[in-house]
């Protein structure tokens, strides 16, 4: 007893320690049985330490504790313990629907799941800290991950030029970012932003540094959840990525830097005057502007690439509304719209990753055709994707977007919904192209089916998860917001 | 209005009255095909029609049990209950329950409909057993009963209008049944779009009733004692409208006629009265079976009910009711001289039938209402029979139905001919057959009313009357020369006429135009094509034609006769047994007497009535008697040519006076020029222009952003780093500006 009591204060450090040794775990097993081990063994042993890690961060919600051990470093909320289930999920359905497809691109690296996992433990330490540092640690686990990752493929010169970009410009961002922590540190004297947040709103903007070390800070955020004038890493990144790591961009890594925006915003509330209008402006440009350009793309991954970032538009509305009017609204318009996109994109690219050819990452829309004979299961759930994407009325991403768009109407931020009325009917057009050349069956059956890669457990899993959560996601997840506590 | 006797029962009876063809039709729709392949195509088809045809007869003996009941043996006070089952639309203001309401009215139909109907499910098992979607014409056919069973037996405008719109659903549905040819779904097409011209000044009445009831007697403020609820919201409901409809006409009396000519241009369309009947002789080009349910039997007198349900509202506006008065007897004899020309075998039935419709509106219009329900139910049973007869001969002379290449099938169909010689007798008036009984109490009730209004100093009823025994003379005559030329007249030059016809011709009576527009349908009509054709369509089955030379026709399966004998027999006794002792009279006193008339203005004694037996006695028989005498002795001369060598006046009434070529015409024709110069303005220029501007625009974006998009990672930072200075720029200002920008 005495024992538990002892370990009651760590706790809630779990969740992080289970994913940090689930990478050592393959690393280890790499060590022990050498190329003997096919992929598949190192994704079930990231999916059991994944799943672990999900248990006990649901088990740690019933403990009272009188005292937490690093309870200004690392104390995630519920909303934020809600947000990390979400992405150890997808990244579990990630895991499932990548050792195939790794084998197809013959990348024999079971680093590639050590990397995954302590990429996933960065993104973790993003959102459930409060505390600059950490925030600044949490980036630059998840960044220097990424790097590797998506030049993980040697042969691909795509790819390691992908992986050589993010790599340049993620330093230049981190750099700025670590600019941005320590002027507000030398401004205010602490990392932490409940502290910060009440200097703010005692000394009532009299600290001209500390918005210098928000713009910086916005900055290095920004680029991570790819907001306009920083999203030009993006395309190239996304089609020269594998998929599985395309996948993990645009799900988790993107969901991790939106919950750090959204502490930040929430932290400079009384500072809104200064950043409001061009934060608004970046967000306006991000959705159209973004979606445009999706319009024009020939390549489906590069489409997709834009049109992460305009759902990423969306996600920093609804984080804007919420901010703007905290009494108001709700926390879980955010969720809901975070977990239906990531179960969505998971679906999805699980779906893409079987097309791709070995040797090139290239996905022109061609290739897309004849889906529905290579997998009925594989071409319903791109269709319903694309109409949870689009917002057509019963699916999760109606629910979604109208969340959004009503959250917004509250906090009257009528440009915002304006704009993104807009670019959601630009984005009908480009979803709908993907449906079209998905349903199409006139022309390259035999090459492209030729390529496709074997469907497997993993494969039907994660499409029948994906096309689940988006039907019954309007139902089910009643259940989940009273998590929240709302 | 309700009466407590055992209402659980009666809920539960009707209950399932109403719900076991919906039934059938589900089970038929979901397991039809199933069955076929679980039990073999025989068994399945067998297992098949006998569910369809055991839905609908147990509606029927429920129905019946319920009848008994209730309705044989209390004739003094007939029962009349008011069910809810639930709530469909519950306002404030506004409450429409799905209610029905059981009275003599609303039995006696549901008796015609389900007992009717059962018997053509009977006769469809037979006659469509070798068509290959056999399930689904049940399907069809079951759901239609539903309907029907639901515009009969509401309590409620709205509740009536779902049935009124689904009897057009399956009615559009089952004259395209056969869809595979252009023709039928013309014709579907057309049916249906011309019933919705009718169904819309039907919704038009509907909802100003409600409207005006509700203005009336709705929640209202009135200063110092506050906001005060109507009591019952039901403004659609029957018992409501005809409770309060008296007080408010006596308030503003100008406003019932409008409302009773739009209700009456609903009836106009659904029964196929004057200007609106042009669909139903296309509608032809359904299955036989449904001929006779849906466009004899039942559906087309939708309209007369609806004329006794809401007879209170007629009585009110002598104008709307001289106005049905005089509509039904032009449709009469209009359809009646059409009919006359026909060389179609169902054509003659279905202007025979508008014509009989038009005899029903005659009643309506004079005040008899219940006169309007006995021709209802004596047409039912002879039109029916004569419909599955004619279907019967069909089946036998392999879908032929020209009547020029018929003849002597008395030899060789000696069930169907006897029983649609009986129904022709009938519907001729031959005395003590059920036709006469009906078609005298119209043609009296006509004589001895005086109740609408004066036309050229002669009542209008008088007019009716009048035109009405001349159309029981063309009656007459019609109906003997199908007969004759069907049955009869064995041989020209010694051999049967379907040995000597001439096979290079369509048999189909197909008109030029359609032959032509169904031939060519070029690429650039194709775009406006579903515009303009809808109104011309002919009646054409789909399915293979092996009438030659060689042909013995063959006597119909028993599932086939078995209908056609029931039926004739009603045809024979029918008449006479709702007749006698003012049975159907005093059964619909209740529901369908009049309630405003006095009893002076219905039952006049006029100079005529004396002479009126002898005189319709006399128009049946100079009728019978001259279409026997020009037909005898086989098909004059000119009759047998084609059709462009026919004299003129003949010519004008086979097609119509012309008039279903002047509509289409102008509405299918130039309406669809009009709809294609605004197609070409609004949709293709305005609307379309605007939305291929958005897309090259944002195109031309996109395009423009891709510039930036050039792969080179110095241009990148420095766009990045550029966009940075431009937000450090912005919100430098703003800091100056203290953001009241």
């Amino acid at each position: 007893m005495n024992i538990i009591n002892d370990f009651l204060p760590y706790l809630h450090l779990c969740p992080f320690v289970f994913v940090f040794l689930t990478g050592a775990c393959i690393l280890i097993l790499r060590m022990i049985y050498g190329n003997q081990l096919a992929m598949v063994s190192y994704a079930i042993t990231l999916a059991v330490g994944f799943i672990l890690s999900i248990i006990s961060l649901l088990f740690d919600q019933n403990i009272e504790k009188d005292y937490i051990y690093g309870e200004s470093l690392l104390n995630p909320g519920s909303f934020d313990k809600c947000i990390l289930f979400i992405m150890l999920f997808v990244t579990i359905l990630i895991t499932m629907s990548s050792y195939k497809y790794l084998e197809k691109k013959k990348i024999k690296a079971p680093e590639f799941y050590s990397l995954l996992s302590w990429a996933t433990l960065g993104a973790m330490l993003m959102v459930a800290s409060k505390n600059l540092l950490i925030i600044f640690l949490g980036v630059e686990v998840l960044s220097i991950s990424l790097y590797v990752l998506t030049s993980i493929t040697d042969y691909d010169a795509k790819s390691s030029e992908a992986g050589f970009k993010y790599l340049i410009m993620g330093g230049l961002m981190s750099a700025v970012l670590l600019y941005g922590v320590s002027f507000t540190y030398g401004f205010t004297g602490t990392f932490q932003l409940d502290t910060v947040k009440h200097i703010l709103v005692q000394e009532q903007y009299n600290i001209y540094g500390i918005k210098i070390g928000l713009i910086f800070l916005l900055t290095g955020l920004l680029f991570k959840s790819s907001v306009f004038p920083f999203h030009f890493w993006l395309p190239d990144v996304y089609q020269g990525a594998p998929m599985v790591i395309t996948s993990y961009l645009s799900t988790v890594s993107k969901t991790a830097a939106m919950s750090a925006v959204y502490k930040l915003l929430i932290t400079f509330m009384t500072l809104k005057d200064v950043w409001l209008w061009p934060f608004v402006f970046m967000i306006i440009f991000t959705m159209v502007l973004g979606s445009c350009m999706a319009f024009v793309q020939k390549d489906v991954k590069r489409m997709l690439a834009y049109s992460s970032m305009v759902n990423g538009g969306y996600m920093l509305t609804g984080i804007l509304s919420y901010v703007m009017n905290v009494q108001n609204i709700d926390q879980s318009t955010m969720l809901i719209f975070i977990a239906i996109y990531n179960l969505g994109s998971v679906g999805l690219y699980n779906v893409l990753s079987t097309l791709v050819k070995e040797k090139s990452e290239d996905l022109p829309y061609e290739q897309l055709h004849h889906l529905k004979q290579f997998s009925k299961l594989g071409w319903f759930t791109m269709v319903i994707v694309m109409f949870s994407f689009i917002g057509i009325p019963p699916l999760g991403g109606f629910v979604g977007k109208f969340l959004i768009l009503s959250d917004a109407i509250d906090s009257s931020l009528m440009p915002l919904v304006i704009a993104m009325i807009i670019s959601s009917a630009i984005s009908t057009i480009y979803y709908l192209k993907v449906v079209g050349h998905i349903s199409a069956e006139n022309q390259s059956a035999t090459i492209s089916n030729k390529v496709r890669s074997e469907k497997t457990v993993g494969y039907y899993f994660v499409n029948v998860v994906s096309i689940s959560a988006i039907v019954i996601a309007p139902f089910v997840l009643k259940y989940f917001l009273n998590i929240t506590g709302k | 209005m309700d009466q407590c006797i055992d209402n659980q029962h009666i809920y539960i009876m009707l209950g399932l009255i109403i719900v076991m063809p919906f039934l059938g039709s589900i089970i038929q729709a979901f397991y039809g095909k199933s069955l076929q392949v679980v039990f073999g195509e025989t068994y399945g088809r067998w297992l098949s029609g006998s569910l369809a045809f055991g839905f609908v007869g147990t509606s029927f003996l429920l129905a019946c049990n319920m009848f008994a009941n209730y309705y044989m043996f209390s004739k003094t006070d007939p029962l009349s209950v008011r069910l809810t089952y639930f709530h469909w639309i519950n306002l404030e203001q506004l409450s429409i329950p799905f209610e029905f309401l059981l009275d003599p009215l609303s039995i006696v139909m549901t008796l015609l409909i389900t007992g009717v109907g059962s018997f053509i499910h009977l006769f469809s098992t037979g006659y469509m057993s070798k068509d290959k979607d056999y399930s689904r014409f049940f399907t069809y056919l079951n759901l239609f009963i539903g309907f029907m069973l639901i515009l009969v037996l509401s309590n409620n405008l709205l509740v009536m209008f779902v049935g009124w719109e689904g009897v057009g659903l399956c009615s559009y549905l089952l004259i395209g049944f056969w869809y595979q040819d252009l023709n039928n779904c013309r014709a579907a097409n057309k049916a249906f779009i011309v019933n919705r011209v009718g169904d819309f000044g039907l919704l038009m009445g509907i909802l100003w009733i409600g409207y005006l009831l509700f203005q009336q007697y709705g929640a209202k403020e009135i200063p110092g004692f506050g906001l005060v609820e109507a009591l019952d919201p039901r403004w659609f409901s029957y018992d409501i409208i005809f409770g309060l409809i008296g007080e408010v006409v006596h308030k503003y009396p100008e406003i019932i006629t409008p409302i009773a000519l739009l209700l009456f241009i609903g009836a106009v369309g659904k029964s196929a009265q004057f200007p609106l009947y042009i669909w139903l002789p296309d509608a032809m080009a359904g299955p036989t079976p449904v001929s006779a349910l849906i466009h004899a039997a039942t559906m087309v007198t939708a309209g007369i009910f609806l004329m006794n349900r809401m007879h209170i509202i007629y009585e009110l506006s002598p104008v709307a009711s001289s106005v049905v008065a005089l509509t039904g007897a032009f449709t009469a004899i209009w359809a009646a001289l059409i009919a006359l020309k026909q060389t179609d075998i169902k054509k003659v039935l279905a202007f025979s039938t508008v014509s009989q419709l038009g005899y029903m509106f005659i009643a309506c219009g004079v005040g008899a209402y219940w006169v309007g329900i006995f021709h209802v139910l004596t047409h039912a049973f002879f039109k029916a029979l004569l419909f599955l007869g004619a279907g019967s001969v069909i089946y036998a002379m392999s879908h032929e139905q020209d009547m020029r290449k018929y003849g002597n099938l008395w030899k060789y169909l000696p069930v169907t001919s006897s029983t649609m010689i009986i129904a022709s007798l009938a519907i001729s008036g031959f005395p003590l057959l059920s036709g006469f009984w009906s078609k005298e109490a119209i043609l009296h009730s006509a004589f001895s009313s005086t109740f609408p209004s004066h036309i050229l100093g002669l009542e209008t009823s008088q007019w009716v009357g009048w035109t009405g025994l001349i159309v029981a003379v063309l009656t007459a005559i019609y109906m003997t020369r199908m007969t004759v030329l069907t049955f009869g007249i064995p041989f020209t030059n010694g051999e049967e006429r379907w040995k000597t016809a001439n096979y290079d011709s369509d048999h189909h009576d197909v008109e030029p135009y359609d032959r032509e527009e169904s031939v060519h349908i070029s690429k650039s009509e194709e775009k406006y094509y579903y515009s303009s054709n809808i109104f011309s369509a002919a009646s054409v089955d789909d399915h293979q034609h092996h009438l030659n030379k060689n042909h013995i026709p063959q006597e119909s399966p028993l599932s086939m006769t078995l209908p056609l004998i029931v039926l004739a027999f009603l045809s024979l006794f029918g008449g006479y047994i709702l007749h006698q002792n003012h049975t159907l009279e005093s059964l619909l006193s209740q529901s369908s007497g009049p309630v405003y008339i006095s009893k002076e203005l219905l039952h006049n004694h006029h100079a005529t009535l004396d002479v009126l037996l002898y005189l319709s006695l006399a128009a049946s028989f100079i009728g019978i008697s001259g279409g026997v005498y020009k037909y005898y002795k086989g098909m004059p001369k000119k009759e047998t040519k084609q059709d462009h060598l026919w004299p003129s006046l003949d010519l004008w009434m086979k097609h119509q006076f012309y008039f279903d070529d002047a509509m289409q015409t102008v509405f299918g024709k130039m309406l669809s020029r009009i709809s294609f110069g605004f197609y070409k303005i609004f949709d293709q220029f305005f609307i379309n222009g605007i939305l291929r501007l958005i897309v090259s625009m944002t195109g031309y974006v996109g395009d423009g952003m891709q510039i930036f998009q050039n792969g080179y990672l110095s241009s990148y930072i420095f766009l990045m780093v550029l966009g940075f200075s431009i937000m450090v720029f912005f919100m430098s200002i703003m800091l100056i500006f203290g953001g009241n920008l």
